[in-house]
């Protein structure tokens, strides 16, 4: 386990360079950018060495890295404070969401798999591989405005946009509700079908044969016996869509007007505000490694051989 | 545009009078005072400290937070603010405004000339920070406080100076540097109608009444601005009532908020003026019958209705937005080009012939990515293709094409805007065509206009410094004739409308053609009629 912990860091000294490299290679330059197309061109210049943009690309770079070694992400062009609290100050916002679609997805594509596998051909299976299919069919965008438009436009059921305030309030959480709704579709079809395929090939185990002749209730057969064995494969998946989720947020928080990390990455594109994109991607890049590492400890959980070689090594 | 004004100007008087006859209330009844104005607009802002933030956002939100010495009334004509009385010197190189007895600051400081002086100087020194608004002042040589006046010396005369006073906001010298930039930022402290309470980043910012406001009593209690980037939610959020004001109404959703119900749409217009440019870095780009030539193809009126169908653009003539003086649109309509594809196709040939450009010499239209200049340069290049050129379109992203514009050579036809920083003719010529020392060069170095041109140069740097309109205006209305007719360095598109979305029982609100929110003004003061 240390050493994925260990594995992290080129991982993630590969992603700063990468993004470094990238964003440094599209066109646009920021002072232009932050100063508009009416700037002198001695004001630019200023502007550029203030920034450090002059220098070469190696130092910026080498600079960089020490600095987020020392914790130092840089300051934001456009906002002229700190990465790390123009990040921070955000990044509640966006875990919140993904967590609350990733719960959605989870608690909804779980048991509709179970049940799907369980009454494989009936119309039921039919109808749950028809939403699975018209989930990941449809653009998170597109059923974003679909969901306010019915639900708050019409129905007046709950708010429109915005966050009204942390989840465990009633404000926050009626304003939760559409955007994890939206975002959870971009996981919860994969996570349903993949449950009803993994509950499938273990429901054809002769454990379960020997479950349900020892006289087991059903209930206790599969969701004691063959969902635990069934569900290590869409804890893997769950460990790997955390990322598209991710990713989904952006969009989500765009339409949703949702004051998370995503707003601030579109904006920070555009106006060409490299360390807070770099810090952005920086952020992510280590939330969905330390989720994908909590995700191999849980194998432990619910698979005892894990469990048994993780205590021969240790 | 004043076509625009009298459709206005006759729905108006029709609501006007239905709602008469509906018995329905006075709109002119006694102002309620308190409430919460919650107000979406398309972004949030970057920083509530005027010499932080240059973009429209922040300027919307700090706007309500401070005062400037000039301000503008409801036909964008200056009156005095904070100053009471300016006046130049003969040649307009210094300039005296008296300020304002009184005035307070939110923390309860008096605003003195040193304020003043203190406002423009953190500004001209710290380029990093507003340099917009630096260049829009760079004449400034120094600023002196002396009794209740603020001078301020030019580095050379400059008529239109005052309007420039208008866009800088004053703040508190002693508490600016007693706490430092960063943290005058995250507290801000001005003067304005409303005082700041609290930001939640890309959430909301809320401000509440100042009580002690020298202009008027406020009648809004609060005001919540909520950055809703999505234009579509925008309009939601006005028709469920989520929010109060929306601005930027986009295009698309005009129709479904003109019958929305508790809604109303206001339009004034806007500051900005669309052209397509035609830079000379080579041939044929450089050829004036080149220029003719696609002058003569493209359809600007059909372009302008199928960008904007419901009305919200007005075709431009002329580089002078119609809220800015001279008004020269007959003249340059009834003797400028028209699309006539006979004409154009004759051209085309003509330079074929003479060898400036090949049958299949490919001519790049260049357009940033935002939906109508998409648009205009598809119906540019299909209008191109119809007598013969080889056109194609090119798409960049934003940053990327202002960036490729400024710094390559590359010649190509474009597509970009501009906002004037005063209102001033000045403004619109100095920044579009003028090369020099005295201003900036980047609307002629995007344009290629690399050598100085007397015939344009001249005018511009004459006009600075008379102070007579009347002859100003002569020499404005020539240089745009020669520019537009003479030499079609540009080809005028259009100019926005802005639009605001308000629900009915929202009082005395003016839609800004500087994009602004007008709530608390010399001839308003709004207020929730709930």
């Amino acid at each position: 386990m240390i050493k994925r912990f260990l594995y992290a860091f080129p991982t993630l000294l590969f992603i700063i360079f990468i993004v470094f490299l990238f964003l440094h290679l599209v066109p646009g330059d920021p002072a232009q950018v932050m100063l508009g197309v009416g700037a002198s061109e001695a004001d630019i210049t200023v502007l550029r060495e203030k920034l450090g943009l002059n220098r070469p690309l190696i130092v910026q770079f080498t600079r960089y890295v020490t600095g987020v070694l020392r914790g130092d992400l840089g300051d934001s062009f456009a906002y002229r404070k700190g990465v790390a609290q123009v990040v921070l100050e955000r990044f509640p916002a966006t875990l919140e969401l993904t967590f609350a679609a990733m719960i959605l997805a989870c608690c909804i594509g779980i048991p509709l798999g179970v049940e799907s596998s369980l009454r494989q051909h009936s119309s039921f299976d039919f109808l749950c591989r028809v939403i699975a299919l018209v989930g990941v069919s449809f653009p998170v965008f597109w059923l974003a405005i679909q969901l306010m438009y019915l639900f708050a436009v019409i129905l007046h059921l709950l708010p429109l946009s915005g966050r009204g305030g942390p989840v465990y309030t009633w404000n926050g959480l009626t304003h939760i509700i559409l955007p994890a709704v939206a975002l959870s579709s971009i996981m919860l079809p994969s996570t349903m079908r993949l449950t009803r395929s993994s509950m499938l090939e273990v429901l054809n185990q002769e454990y379960i044969t020997v479950a349900r002749s020892k006289g087991l209730r059903e209930i206790v057969v599969v969701y004691k016996h063959a969902l635990k064995n069934a569900v290590i494969p869409v804890i893997t998946n769950i460990g790997l869509q955390f990322g598209m989720l991710l990713g989904g947020a952006f969009l989500t928080e765009h339409v949703f007007a949702w004051p998370g990390i995503g707003q601030l990455t579109v904006n920070a594109i555009f106006r060409r505000d490299f360390p807070v994109v770099q810090g952005v991607i920086l952020v992510t890049a280590l939330a969905f490694l330390v989720l994908n590492i909590l995700v191999d400890i849980s194998y432990a959980y619910f698979d005892p051989r894990v469990r048994h070689e993780m205590v021969k090594n240790a | 545009m004043k076509n625009l004004r009298h459709v206005t100007m006759v729905i108006s008087c029709f609501v006007l009078l239905g709602l008469l006859f509906l018995g329905s209330p006075d709109p002119s009844a006694a102002a309620k005072v308190g409430g919460t104005l919650k107000i979406a607009m398309y972004a949030d802002a970057t920083s509530l400290d005027p010499g932080g933030a240059n973009d429209i956002p922040s300027q919307k939100a700090y706007n309500l937070l401070y005062d400037t010495l000039l301000a503008f009334d409801k036909n964008m004509q200056l009156v005095a603010h904070v100053a009471t009385a300016w006046k130049p010197s003969q040649e307009s190189k210094v300039w005296t405004f008296t300020i304002r007895e009184g005035v307070k600051f939110h923390d309860g400081s008096l605003l003195t000339p040193e304020d003043v002086a203190f406002s423009y100087q953190r500004i001209l020194e710290a380029p990093e920070a507003a340099s917009q608004k630096k260049s829009s002042i760079a004449m400034i040589e120094s600023i002196e406080a002396k009794g209740n006046e603020a001078i301020f010396k030019l580095k050379y005369p400059f008529a239109p100076f005052p309007g420039t006073t208008a866009q800088i906001q004053i703040v508190p010298k002693k508490l600016a540097k007693e706490v430092g930039n960063k943290s005058f930022a995250s507290k801000p402290v001005g003067s304005g109608p409303f005082k700041f309470v609290e930001w939640v980043k890309d959430d909301h910012i809320t401000y509440e009444r100042n009580d002690q406001y020298w202009l008027k009593k406020p009648n809004l209690e609060r005001v919540l601005l909520r950055p809703i980037p999505e234009g579509t939610v925008r309009a939601m959020s006005l028709m469920t009532g989520e929010v109060d004001v929306v601005d930027q109404v986009s295009s698309e959703t005009i129709p479904r908020l003109q019958g929305a119900k508790g809604v109303e749409l206001l339009a004034t217009t806007g500051l900005n003026y669309y052209w397509l440019g035609i830079r000379q870095y080579g041939p044929p780009y450089n050829n004036l019958k080149f220029r003719q030539m696609v002058y003569s193809a493209v359809d600007m009126d059909g372009a302008i209705k199928t960008i904007f169908p419901n009305g919200n653009a007005v075709r431009a003539y002329g580089a002078v937005p119609p809220l800015i003086w001279p008004d020269d649109n007959k003249f340059l309509k009834d003797n400028g080009i028209r699309q006539d594809k006979a004409k154009a196709k004759k051209l085309f040939e003509e330079l074929v012939s003479e060898g400036v450009m090949k049958q299949d010499t490919k001519i790049i239209v260049a357009m940033p990515n935002d939906p109508e200049r998409l648009k205009l340069g598809e119906i540019l290049v299909t209008n191109l293709k119809e007598i013969g050129v080889n056109a194609e379109l090119k798409v960049m992203e934003t940053g990327a094409y202002i960036d490729q514009a400024v710094k390559g050579k590359e010649p190509y036809i474009y597509s970009l805007f501009s906002v004037p920083r005063y209102l001033d003719p000045d403004a619109v010529f100095s920044w579009l065509f003028l090369s020099g020392p005295n201003g900036s060069t980047h609307g002629a170095k995007i344009l290629g206009l690399e050598q100085m041109d007397p015939k344009i140069n001249e005018p511009i740097e004459k006009a600075r410094v008379i102070s007579d309109q009347a002859e100003r205006s002569k020499l404005y209305v020539a240089l745009q004739r020669y520019l537009m007719i003479d030499r079609i360095y540009h080809i005028p598109a259009f100019y926005r409308t802005v639009m605001v979305g308000k629900r009915t029982e929202i009082q005395d609100l003016y839609p800004a053609p500087n994009d602004l929110f007008w709530l608390v003004t010399s001839f308003s003061n709004v207020w929730l009629d709930r």
